[in-house]
């Protein structure tokens, strides 16, 4: 294999990519899931998501209106672009007219741990690469903005799909800022939205390409997704990058992968199988017990305990009520484990399985530390 | 920003201190620690200050007799 070095791409491999700086020979990317392998929310399903929804692991929805949208990890089941097996589809439900106000977008927020290293927010700023493969049936400039996680200052800037329903590779420089409030801890420290669609409040309201406060989703005359019944947008190598340079997506292991997505969010679930347990607690009296439930990965924070509802026998030992009865303390890190308090029936002094009832039907337990 | 309805705070079991939040999230029941660095919390807590969220006391047939 040979390759090539100067001093304006870095180094030139003979496959025609390049790595332009000395970071670029570690971890590069700062995109978590950004190959849409990880779906553990929905496992394939396909959903309408409100706002704020996750769809896949790690991509958040964001929508001004309800049931405009629908998501799904591969979507329509084509084919992914050239040495990916996952992507993220986004499909109009209708033929919105936007209002002033209105903003669609699937994002991403990142955690402050993976840009503290970043500088940005001071002088010392480092430029960044996004590079991304999407495919739309709709073609034009489409919007794209980077905001820093206080959500005052924000990057607008656009790319374009010249040919409909066809893998289109896209990479864009970002300078840093020297503005904006970005986590360097569990905080979130950018974030990263791709437009779908946005009323005139945030559409050529601010300057492309440069750093200004407010928020901007996108050019004057950019397509609004949400605005033709059945358009497609499809989404996937995602890949955030120090450099001006955007380098080949950073492939991980499936298992390192999803472990860095249980760090935001973990499901468990009985497969609509039986008598499935997923802790093992003790009764303090004949009505009351907690079962503790540790985590695959210390979460980013104390999470929010999701659950169906204990009623009409989804749960095992009659329970009637689920909550979280505290967090118990590890050494330094609270956050990979939890007490679940039970209310059901109980024999005081005993144990019991907190597992799904004699059902065939779905039912879980989950926990999001989400940005 | 996601629907946070019927809101109430609950106890650590036998006792009257609070453990969290019982609140449902787009319609889903959940349960929200009292941590200032989780989102839904600060999201919660946001829209209490808006005014457009109460969160209710917690019920007193959970605490200690």
């Amino acid at each position: 294999m040979s390759f090539a070095v100067n001093g304006t791409t870095g180094i030139t491999f003979n496959d025609n990519t390049n790595m332009a700086t000395a970071a670029s020979l570690g971890p590069r990317n700062r995109i978590i899931n950004g190959n849409m392998v990880v779906d553990q929310r929905n496992n394939g399903g396909s959903v309408t998501p409100t706002n704020g929804q996750y769809t896949i692991d790690r991509w958040q929805y964001s929508g001004s209106q309800t049931s405009k949208f629908t998501a799904q990890q591969n979507a329509a089941s084509i084919t992914p672009t050239s040495g990916f097996t996952n992507y993220l589809g986004l499909t109009s439900s209708s033929s919105y007219s936007v209002v002033s106000s209105d903003y669609f977008a699937i994002e991403q927020k990142i955690e402050g741990f993976n840009i503290a290293d970043l500088g940005w927010g001071t002088s010392n700023a480092k430029t960044v690469t996004l590079s991304f493969w999407v495919r739309s049936s709709l073609t034009g400039t489409f919007g794209l903005t980077l905001r820093d996680g206080g959500e005052s200052v924000c990057f607008p800037t656009n790319y374009t799909i010249s040919s409909a329903n066809t893998w289109t590779y896209i990479q864009l420089t970002i300078t840093g800022p020297s503005t904006g409030t970005y986590s360097s801890t569990n905080g979130t420290g950018i974030e990263v939205w791709f437009g779908l669609g946005y009323g005139s409040s945030y559409t050529g309201n601010l300057t492309q390409n440069t750093w200004s406060s407010g928020f901007c989703g996108q050019p004057s005359g950019a397509q609004n997704i949400v605005s033709t019944n059945g358009a497609t947008f499809y989404i996937t190598g995602v890949q955030l990058e120090v450099g001006s340079v955007a380098t080949p997506y950073q492939f991980n292991t499936y298992s390192d992968q999803l472990s860095q997505c249980q760090r935001y969010y973990v499901k468990y679930t009985n497969n609509s199988l039986p008598y499935v347990q997923f802790a093992i607690g003790r009764c303090y009296s004949t009505t009351g017990g907690s079962a503790n439930l540790y985590f695959p990965v210390p979460m980013r924070t104390q999470p929010t305990f999701g659950y169906t509802t204990p009623v009409s026998g989804n749960f095992d030992y009659s329970l009637s009520a689920l909550n979280i009865s505290g967090y118990p303390s590890n050494g330094s890190n609270s956050n990979n484990n939890i007490s679940i308090g039970a209310t059901g029936s109980f024999t005081n002094g005993g144990a019991f399985a907190l597992a799904a009832a004699n059902i065939s039907t779905l039912v879980y337990l989950d926990f999001s530390a989400e940005l | 920003m996601k629907v946070y309805t019927n809101a109430q705070y609950y106890y650590i079991p036998n006792t009257t201190i609070n453990c969290g939040i019982k609140v449902e999230i787009n319609g889903f029941e959940s349960c929200v620690p009292l941590d200032p660095s989780n989102t839904d919390y600060i999201n919660i807590m946001k829209l209490v200050q808006e005014g457009q969220l109460t969160i209710a006391p917690a019920s007193q047939r959970d605490a200690a007799s």
